[in-house]
């Protein structure tokens, strides 16, 4: 039994691996090949899908570890004193974005389900999703002020110029 | 529906750019989190028999008390009715 497991589970991992810690990488914000955050996150969510591997029931184990990994950086969310990354592909994001980015665009999973994912509503992600693409087409810009931008009230209290550079043109 | 299909085209564009080459395993992480999953695994039995264990020793314990203390039954009059004339 336990041997069965640790030899499906080794398959999947060996097949599986690259492109989870790719999607780690992505979401963490970490260049490919230096992505120690990535790397942890990912052991820690194989480790999980390894523990539930008899209560999968025909679950993708796949799904399972992605979704883990979306999980724990969409929380980090509300964790404004972790450092931001720098290098990586979608290091000028915040984790929200990221999550949303990679889950939309990368991974190919549906609005609907994104957003029954992190627990937020459809309008919500389709938004994060249209302003992270926007961020992601300006070239190289340094935008200091991202990740500690309060999610919930853009316009609470600010004249309009105050968002206008964000939006730019759709 | 010009407006769908620049959308579209922009969600092309950064896929692309997310579509960067994949980083190499390091040989470790796999066994590592088998490591990792066994004792998660284990902790959970663990905690679970625990669980069941104490369960089991409430159960016994009610029945137990319950035969022998007979909570179901009417206690005896601990009054008498005032006797006055």
């Amino acid at each position: 039994m336990d041997r069965r497991r640790a030899r499906e589970f080794e398959a999947f991992a060996a097949g599986a691996g690259g492109r989870l810690l790719h999607v780690a990488a992505l979401l963490t914000g970490e260049p490919p090949d230096a992505a120690p955050r990535a790397q942890g996150l990912l052991i820690t969510a194989l480790a999980r899908t390894y523990a539930d591997w008899d209560r999968l029931r025909g679950e993708d184990p796949y799904d399972r570890a992605r979704q883990d990994l979306a999980l724990r950086v969409a929380r980090t969310a509300w964790h404004p004193w972790r450092r931001r990354p720098t290098a990586g592909v979608l290091a000028r994001l915040g984790p929200q974005e990221r999550v949303v980015l990679v889950l939309r665009l990368y991974e190919g999973v549906a609005e609907e389900q994104t957003a029954a994912l992190i627990g937020l509503p459809v309008e919500r992600v389709r938004a994060i999703c249209a302003r992270a693409i926007s961020t992601m087409r300006q070239q190289p810009v340094l935008r200091p002020s991202a990740g500690a931008r309060a999610v919930g009230s853009p316009d609470a209290g600010a004249g309009p110029g105050a968002v206008q550079p964000r939006e730019a043109r759709s | 529906m010009s407006g769908r299909g620049r959308r579209d085209h922009k969600a092309a564009e950064v896929r692309r750019m997310l579509e960067t080459d994949r980083p190499a395993v390091p040989g470790d992480l796999v066994p590592r989190a088998t490591e990792l999953g066994v004792r998660l695994l284990h902790r959970r039995r663990a905690v679970h028999r625990v669980l069941w264990t104490l369960l089991f020793v409430a159960v016994i314990v009610f029945t137990v008390w319950a035969s022998v203390a007979h909570p179901w039954a009417a206690p005896p009059a601990e009054t008498t009715p005032p006797l006055e004339w």
